[in-house]
């Protein structure tokens, strides 16, 4: 049977006002059921594309769509398919977790308790899912905001920096239940990282990205193999390497 | 200055320079504030001037002792020394030059009795009534009875010195009665009211000179809440996950601003239990206190309606401005500072309502106070006592519609990506330009 397209990405380009262009062309595609990782340096473009599938940013030219509905023109469509995370997201500070996942739950259809108590399960406070988020540490936060990004089931998870500043514990918890969770019920995620070893671990492919143009895609071993690296990091030195 | 110490102050002062928000809110603002204020009670000081020296005074003259019009004749030379301006009345009783005076646009009228000139020869002390035209309550408006009063003592001066010779003496209380004894009366909307213009005005000043700054400082509060809430979710970085719920944008940021709305009604009727806990304690001072409902000046509900109107118009307003604002800056401290620009068209008009009336003000200054969208609310609270309404719900209409284009400019930029891109740049008009990765 043929995968289906989650993610089409087609002649993206994203020039603001300056001249200047954060994505010069971009083409890819994501398989339903596929985690896709962008990996490149600082200001290659990785959050943009981002951001542009996930309607907060317009392209200036090229098409984007998400399980066939164009972000631009169906963007109340697509917001409903996805579920978007930011890096260095944050929460209201003056709501309990469990507010939280109330507050966001109410904006999706169906049982709205049935998708908290998910969150909560997701989250694993414990009972500090009770507290105030403005108790909470930093690798808490995150989990409670995994947990709102994959509660409600989307067809598409759009995770910038999933892990980023987390503690080795926080770290492996997020990156163990996100793939988990997004395996277990069939979700499509593109994520962007800076750590390579997560994005090896968790993608089934990635593309790496520098100065808004994708140079590579391909499944990690694939990358590893075409440069003879041992990982991706490797991998990515070469490609940078070769782009500038 | 220990090294240390220096170091964190040229940084602190780097960062100040180099925000724009912070320079506009924080002292570009406060810059042009003072100065402005001060033009803008300048003018309104000098057209108070110029409408004082413009002023009538109307005279009916019923003092016919005898043919003999000696006293009358004596006050009459004194106005006209005065520079007052003397246009007489030809009414045939008090009440009918009352209403002349109102209809040719007079501001005081003195009413000299039959019996004027006969009283004051006989040494007897006379009655009489000196009448002020009042339409807005300003401190103008007293001018005329205040100018109208002088004569009189000066009249009073002269006719006993010629009493009583060098034996006068016009510090020592133990001379006889004063001759002309002004009796001062308040004439407004055509009716006579037997009190003093200078304690009605006092009055109407004392408990309602608040209410403009009051007014404004509720909608500063509401605007602070509205600006800190759009850029607290800038701040804490939630604004982008809530852009990408499938909620409509317009739906965002009206859930915003009625958040803001109800904190500020609250604030707004705190606020008003305060002061008027606050203005029931002036009643007891002094004793040149008017009792304001005694004598049927009490605001009715249509003045109520109307400042509600206007005020929550105003907040409605300054909120969707200060969301506007707020889209520019990405921290609660640059929004707040940035909102500075607010602070002037919103104090400007209290303050200078507080003193003078839009009416007498110059047509340029007049123009920037109608303009203005938050000067209904400190015009309306005048009307409570004036009952010209007309104004208010023009202004009212006005309102409406300037709430709706911002309200209208604030939802375009909420559904664009402008929400997450727009800076104020130093130089150049705002760019498009997003953190990149």
């Amino acid at each position: 049977m043929m995968s289906t397209r989650a993610v089409a990405i087609n002649g993206l380009v994203k020039a603001y006002s300056t001249g200047l262009k954060a994505i010069d062309g971009v083409t890819l595609t994501v398989d339903e059921g596929e985690i896709f990782g962008l990996i490149g340096p600082n200001g290659a473009g990785k959050t943009t594309t981002l951001r542009i599938l996930g309607t907060l940013l317009k392209p200036t030219s090229g098409t984007v769509s998400v399980l066939d509905h164009d972000v631009v023109k169906e963007q109340m469509t697509v917001r409903g398919l996805i579920s978007y995370l930011p890096e260095d997201a944050g929460a209201y500070e003056n709501l309990s977790g469990r507010e939280y996942l109330a507050f966001m739950a109410g904006f999706y259809e169906g049982d709205s308790k049935k998708t908290v108590d998910i969150g909560v399960r997701i989250a694993d406070l414990k009972e500090r899912i009770d507290s105030r988020i403005k108790e909470y540490s930093k690798g808490m936060k995150r989990r409670l905001l995994i947990a709102r990004a994959l509660m409600t089931a989307p067809k598409l998870a759009i995770l910038d920096e999933p892990t980023a500043g987390l503690d080795v514990m926080h770290a492996l918890y997020v990156r163990e239940r996100v793939k988990g969770l997004i395996k277990e019920r069939g979700t499509t995620a593109v994520l962007s990282s800076h750590n390579l070893l997560e994005v090896e671990f968790m993608c089934d492919r990635v593309a790496l990205i520098d100065h808004g143009r994708i140079h590579e895609i391909g499944t990690p071993s694939e990358l590893k193999g075409k440069y003879k690296a041992q990982n991706l990091e490797e991998v990515f030195m070469e490609v940078v390497k070769h782009a500038a | 200055m220990p090294h240390e110490l220096r170091n964190i102050v040229v940084k602190e002062l780097r960062e100040i320079v180099r925000d724009p928000r912070l320079l506009i809110g924080m002292i570009i603002v406060p810059v042009l504030m003072m100065p402005l204020m001060g033009v803008g009670i300048r003018s309104a000081m000098e057209a108070t001037q110029v409408e004082v020296s413009k002023m009538e005074t109307g005279l009916l003259n019923q003092d016919r002792t005898d043919g003999n019009y000696g006293r009358s004749d004596t006050l009459y030379w004194l106005m006209v020394q005065n520079n007052v301006i003397i246009r007489n009345s030809t009414a045939p009783d008090t009440n009918s030059a009352v209403s002349w005076a109102v209809q040719n646009d007079i501001g005081t009228l003195v009413v000299l009795p039959p019996t004027f000139s006969e009283e004051i020869d006989s040494g007897r002390s006379v009655n009489v009534s000196v009448y002020q035209v009042l339409s807005h309550f300003g401190f103008d408006e007293m001018a005329g009875s205040e100018r109208v009063n002088m004569v009189f003592t000066l009249f009073n001066n002269i006719i006993l010195h010629e009493m009583l010779g060098d034996n006068y003496n016009s510090s020592n209380p133990f001379q006889p009665p004063v001759p002309a004894n002004v009796v001062p009366q308040s004439v407004v909307k055509g009716e006579i009211i037997n009190v003093s213009p200078s304690n009605l005005i006092n009055s109407i000043f004392t408990s309602g000179m608040l209410i403009p700054m009051a007014i404004s400082i509720v909608i500063v509060l509401a605007a602070q809440l509205a600006a800190t809430s759009v850029a607290m979710e800038k701040e804490q970085k939630t604004l982008e996950v809530l852009l990408t719920l499938p909620i409509k944008r317009i739906n965002i940021l009206l859930g915003k601003l009625s958040g803001v709305i109800v904190v500020s009604a609250l604030a707004t009727i705190a606020m008003l239990l305060s002061f008027g806990y606050y203005m029931s304690s002036f009643t007891t001072i002094g004793g040149t206190q008017v009792d304001l409902a005694a004598v049927g000046m009490t605001p009715d509900m249509t003045g109520y309606a109307l400042l509600a109107a206007s005020l929550f118009l105003s907040i409605i307003s300054a909120l969707a401005l200060a969301v506007l604002l707020a889209a520019y800056t990405k921290d609660v401290r640059s929004a707040q500072s940035l909102l500075g620009i607010l602070f002037l068209p919103i104090f400007l008009p209290a303050f200078l309502l507080m003193f003078t009336s839009v009416d007498i003000l110059p047509g340029g200054l007049q123009a920037i106070i109608y303009a203005i969208p938050f000067s209904y609310p400190s015009i309306a609270s005048k009307a409570l006592y004036t009952k010209d309404y007309a104004v208010v719900a023009l202004g009212v209409v006005y309102q409406l519609v300037f709430t709706a284009v911002v309200l209208f400019i604030a939802a375009r930029l909420f559904a664009s990506e402008k929400i997450m891109t727009a800076r104020l740049k130093w130089g150049r008009k705002r760019k498009a330009e997003p953190e990149m990765e």
